[in-house]
């Protein structure tokens, strides 16, 4: 057979087009140009940045065309310790999400049902003028995906300039239990173990938590031991059957609201089996609770004795627990003697499970409690570890403490102390920063959605890299009724058009992730560092520029407050000849590093709670270090793997194997804390006979502004659905990709029936992801909270299943 | 006139047993016909519309009440014989290869329709149990090639968790007639597949021009099982980077750059 030279290439040729042409008809990414592709090898340029998406902290190498200044490659971080070169489906395709074609690119305002673009000056100008006009009236809604600068200026912003303290983040909604729960356990928040607990552990329990999924590079990092050959013993408990539940050697299925049950049952059969630790409770443990748990349930609560913790845990014997959480007696047992032996390392995992729950503060202070109880905590391998689903969760939201209480470093508005010793590192005036908390998120929305002469004192509030219009519960109470008020004013900052934008009165495009210096912290108290790889799109500019420069044109305006106590600008910063740079400008905000001049100042709050961080520049030459990182006589800097442990941590008493040194008893004890179990606020009836919980699917990150437009994430889930019961299904004859409405007492949303599929629930119970702006099933859900943290419980409400008839009307 | 016969014993049995099996056939088609959806896994629960095959992508299973719309019929990869499937399953190292760069510009092209970018997991081209099990490794683990559809063999270590880097490239269920809010549109243009590796004179032994991370098996790609184009010519061979070098700008350890050893 021969084939001259012009046939092959016509052949070649043809066979390229057809390729290329079936990869536009089935929407495939393109490559470029073959007969560039060695040459676009050898200049594409890595340099390292953390993901953009979960909380897991993963480090990815990014590989960038200098010539076209965007990304053309990724691939997971060999050095970097969290994940060793691995990473997950969002991961690999985090650089498409830069490259939607709907990219915010020009500020734009609202005219009557359209929003007009605008130029940056007069959207910086509109901002500055209403809150010129009421200060007290604006609120900062900001994010766990705030980079650590950012939310530090927001944070200044907000409370040192203009003296108010209406800032909260998106992570009220993720992490706030989380952080009550191990401010009234240890007295300051944060885990104390780190992931090298997953490299060490013998048992890993997960808490109503779907790590397959949600944070799949961490259950890689445990599962794949097995491969190894190593013995790891998964327990997963849950609500429903998960892709972890496929991994796990028992399955625990629990009745929504019953982790609580289950751990004051381990901690009941702890107590009777005598097999808590007795060196834990003489050295390291005080025992706590609520006095009036039900009507007014406190973050400090009141002391009880080891006696009276043992006599209230009693009553949930394993057969009460059964009865309450629907998991037998006989594998109540097999956790209590579990973690009855103190010759294994357990480690429990949760994240919004336990978070978003109406009792979410005492199920976190009860599973630290039944690991401080038995004594796993404090060695390799035993841990409680709280996982965030937000990249900077952690560093931002909590480290920075962009909270309607707090203040940078783990202080609080309402300590006089702590007010001073900001106002000092601030250099403002004393008196500046407000003694009372801001609205923290539910109520803050609640303010914008009432009209002024209700009580709703937020009139114009500013939303920063987060999508409430979309996030939000109960949305029809929260988010959309300020949309019909007229003197309400809502500013979005985004970087694509979500739920929110299309809302907002003024929307302003923003840089995303690479496209700007950053810093985030992960759950592992890691504090991460990337410089800026390739540049924001049309006009789309940095998130802390804009806050800037809004705060520049207040001072142009001449609010007192965006002034120091010199008189000088709030955010003045110098170049390295000590040169003031106008960084409010744009075209002069790149002259300096922003970032590193906001975290260095930033950093002078970070010792009080022993939280110590490393010069920005260590950072810099680091993927990552866990905090505190304290410098050793040599010079280099050292980071602190196991927290109040002897053997780790520096500020642990000489001599001490444990050491809680921020004890709310001042006396280097941890609390254990007994809660009852309280049943939840909403529970299925003859009316509404469906528990429903909402979540996240592997493919898609929260609200999907980002992984809905990679192409390869979106197509492997396409849409939202509701997972049924087959026979539930079969009694009301729903069949797979049949469309329902799925009906609350709040709202309603229409849904695919999915019959074993990705999850699978119990009788009686659905499931819904809330990433698919189509299907927004936060219209649905409940807005009650936990008392303490104010977290809303997302996971549990009541709903019906209707029938769409042939017709598309509903048969009732 | 005859006696009617009085049927035997055994003649008797043999009626009630075939009345019984009809009837359980008859039965057993009825309850397969109504088979409802609810029953069926969530793998195939999603196919709008079962005529809509991807091309070269494997049928999706139908429900019995499907079969008299859409009958079982002989498809492309309809074999018969076991012997002529096991024939392909397993090449001969000493087996003479024929023109190894036959067809190398399209099966570069085809490994790029599957990933994003060079070096992105490959997303799954046929459609997937949702669970995490894994079940992918009844065929991914050593490879094996059905009368021209290739299941290669994992390029790298093993790992519990094959969903979590790939993804299927059709979802196993969409909403039709609701259109997406968002663009859907991506203006991303990735890194294309390396052409050649650097020879250091024509004949030499090329070096590897890409990174050997989680590509550390080649006979995955290059192997007997692998795609014209980019296969062995010299399959006897076995240690592939006695002669072919990593690359050094992507495979040189450390890094060449200024970040630091990870902390201990």
């Amino acid at each position: 057979m021969s084939m001259d030279r012009r046939e092959f290439l016509k052949a070649t040729a043809m066979a390229a087009a057809t390729t290329a042409a079936s990869r536009l008809a089935y929407g495939e990414t393109p490559a470029l140009d073959p007969s560039v592709a060695d040459e676009v090898h050898s200049r594409v340029k890595f340099d390292k940045a953390p993901c953009r998406f979960c909380g897991t902290g993963c480090h990815l190498q990014i590989g960038v065309d200098p010539n076209t200044d965007k990304v053309v490659s990724i691939s997971g971080d060999q050095r970097a310790e969290v994940n060793k070169g691995l990473l997950c489906v969002k991961g690999y395709h985090a650089g498409l999400a830069l490259y939607g074609k709907d990219r915010l690119t020009r500020p734009m305002l609202k005219q009557g049902d359209k929003h007009v673009p605008i130029s940056w000056d007069k959207a910086i100008d509109i901002i500055a003028k209403r809150i010129q006009k009421n200060p007290a009236g604006f609120a900062f809604y900001g994010s766990g995906q705030w980079t650590i600068p950012e939310g530090y200026a927001a944070q200044k912003f907000t409370k040192g300039g203009l003296g108010n303290n209406h800032i909260d983040p998106n992570a009220r909604l993720c992490m706030a239990s989380a952080v009550t729960g191990f401010v009234s356990t240890y007295g300051v928040d944060e885990p104390a173990g780190t992931y090298t607990d997953l490299d060490k552990c013998d048992v890993i329990i997960t808490w109503g938590n779907n790590p397959a999924e949600m944070h799949p590079v961490l259950f890689s990092r445990v599962i794949d031991r097995r491969s190894r050959g190593e013995k790891v013993t998964l327990i997963d408990m849950g609500t429903r059957r998960t892709r972890t539940t496929d991994h796990a050697t028992h399955y625990l299925q629990f009745k929504p609201q019953g982790d609580v049950a289950i751990a004051l049952g381990i901690a009941h059969l702890l107590c009777k089996k005598n097999t808590y630790s007795q060196e834990f409770v003489d050295k390291y443990l005080n025992f706590r609770r609520d006095s009036d748990p039900l009507e007014n349930p406190t973050l400090l609560g009141e002391s009880m004795t080891f006696d009276e913790f043992k006599r209230a845990v009693s009553v949930y014997t394993p057969e009460k627990v059964e009865e309450l959480s629907g998991v037998p007696a006989s594998k109540i047992h097999l956790l209590a003697d579990l973690f009855g032996n103190p010759d294994i390392r357990i480690t429990s995992l949760w994240c919004m499970g336990m978070n978003q729950h109406t009792r979410g503060t005492d199920i976190n202070r009860l599973v630290h409690g039944i690991h401080l109880l038995s004594g796993h905590f404090g060695r390799p391998g035993d841990a409680p570890t709280s996982l965030t689903g937000q990249p900077s969760a952690c560093g931002t939201a909590r480290e920075v403490g962009t909270l309607a209480h707090a203040l940078p470093g783990g202080r609080v508005v309402a300590n006089a102390k702590h007010r001073e010793q900001s106002e000092d590192i601030w250099n403002v005036p004393r008196g500046r920063i407000n003694p009372k908390p801001g609205y923290h998120t539910v109520l803050m929305w609640e303010k914008f959605s009432t009209p002024k002469e209700e009580g709703g004192d937020i009139d114009t509030l500013w939303v920063q890299v987060t999508n409430p219009g979309h996030s939000l519960p109960n949305t029809e109470k929260l988010f959309y009724p300020s949309r019909k008020l007229e003197d309400k004013f809502l500013i979005v900052s985004d970087v694509y058009p979500t739920e929110s934008t299309r809302h907002a009165d003024l929307i302003l495009p923003s840089a995303l992730w690479i496209e700007k210096n950053g810093m985030f912290g992960n759950s592992e108290r890691r504090t991460q560092q990337w410089f800026k790889q390739v540049s924001p799109p049309g006009e789309a500019r940095d998130d802390c520029w804009q806050t800037i420069a809004v705060a520049h044109r207040l001072h142009e305006l001449g609010h007192e407050g965006m002034k120091d106590r010199d008189g000088r600008f709030l955010f003045e910063m110098k170049d390295e000849a000590g040169k003031s740079v106008p960084v409010w400008k744009w075209t002069n905000y790149y002259d300096i590093n922003v970032d590193r001049a906001l975290f260095e100042e930033y950093r002078k709050f970070t010792t009080l709670k022993h939280k110590n961080l490393a010069p920005y520049d260590v950072y810099a030459a680091h993927r990552g270090l866990r905090w505190p990182v304290v410098q050793e006589p040599d010079g280099t800097w050292r980071e602190v793997q196991y927290r109040f442990a002897g053997f780790d941590d520096p500020f642990v008493e000489k001599g001490k194997k444990l050491d809680f040194y921020h004890s709310t008893t001042n006396d280097g004890r941890a609390q254990v804390w007994f809660a009852p179990y309280v049943a939840p606020p909403e529970v299925p009836d003859a009316d509404y006979p469906f528990w429903l919980c909402t979540g996240r699917v592997l493919e898609h990150w929260h609200t999907g502004s980002m992984t809905m437009r990679i192409p390869q994430t979106r197509r492997a889930m396409p849409n939202a659905y509701v997972e049924v019961h087959p026979e539930d299904a079969a009694e009301l004859n729903l069949s797979s990709g049949e469309v329902v409405i799925i009906e609350s007492r709040r709202g309603s949303c229409e849904l695919p029936v999915w019959i074993n599929g990705r999850g699978r629930p119990p009788r009686g119970s659905l499931f819904v992801p809330f990433f698919d702006e189509r299907m927004l099933i936060n219209q649905v859900t409940l807005d009650a909270h936990c008392p303490i943290s104010k977290e809303p419980d997302y996971k549990k409400c009541a709903v019906k299943v209707r029938k769409l008839t042939a017709k598309g009307a509903t048969d009732g | 006139m005859a006696e009617p016969q009085e049927p035997t014993p055994e003649y008797r049995s043999t009626h009630v047993f075939v009345g019984v099996a009809l009837g359980l056939a008859f039965l057993g088609f009825f309850v397969g016909i109504n088979q409802t959806s609810q029953q069926m896994d969530g793998l195939t629960a999603f196919v709008p519309d079962a005529s809509k095959e991807a091309p070269h992508e494997s049928l999706k299973a139908r429900g019995y009440g499907e079969i008299l719309e859409n009958p079982f019929r002989k498809n492309q990869h309809w074999l018969t014989s076991i012997d002529n499937l096991a024939s392909k399953t397993t090449p001969q190292l000493t087996a003479e290869v024929e023109d190894p760069e036959k067809n190398k510009e399209s099966t570069l092209l085809m490994r790029e329709a599957r990933r994003a970018y060079a070096g992105a997991p490959p997303t799954i081209p046929h459609p997937v149990k949702q669970k995490g099990d894994a079940s992918c490794v009844a065929c991914h683990q050593d490879g094996v090639t059905i009368n021209g559809r290739l299941a290669p063999p994992m390029s790298h270590d093993f790992k519990s968790q094959c969903m979590q880097c790939h993804v299927v490239s059709q979802a196993p269920m969409q909403v039709e007639n609701r259109s997406y809010l968002l663009s859907t549109e991506n203006s991303f243009v990735g890194l294309s597949e390396p052409r050649d590796g650097e020879r250091a004179w024509p004949g030499a032994p090329a070096t590897i021009p890409h990174t050997l991370q989680m590509r550390s098996n080649c006979m995955s790609c290059h192997g007997l099982n692998g795609r014209y184009g980019i296969r062995t010519s010299h399959p006897w061979r076995q240690n592939c980077v006695q002669c072919h070098t990593p690359n050094a700008k992507l495979d040189a350890h450390p890094i060449p750059s200024n970040l630091d050893a990870p902390p201990q």
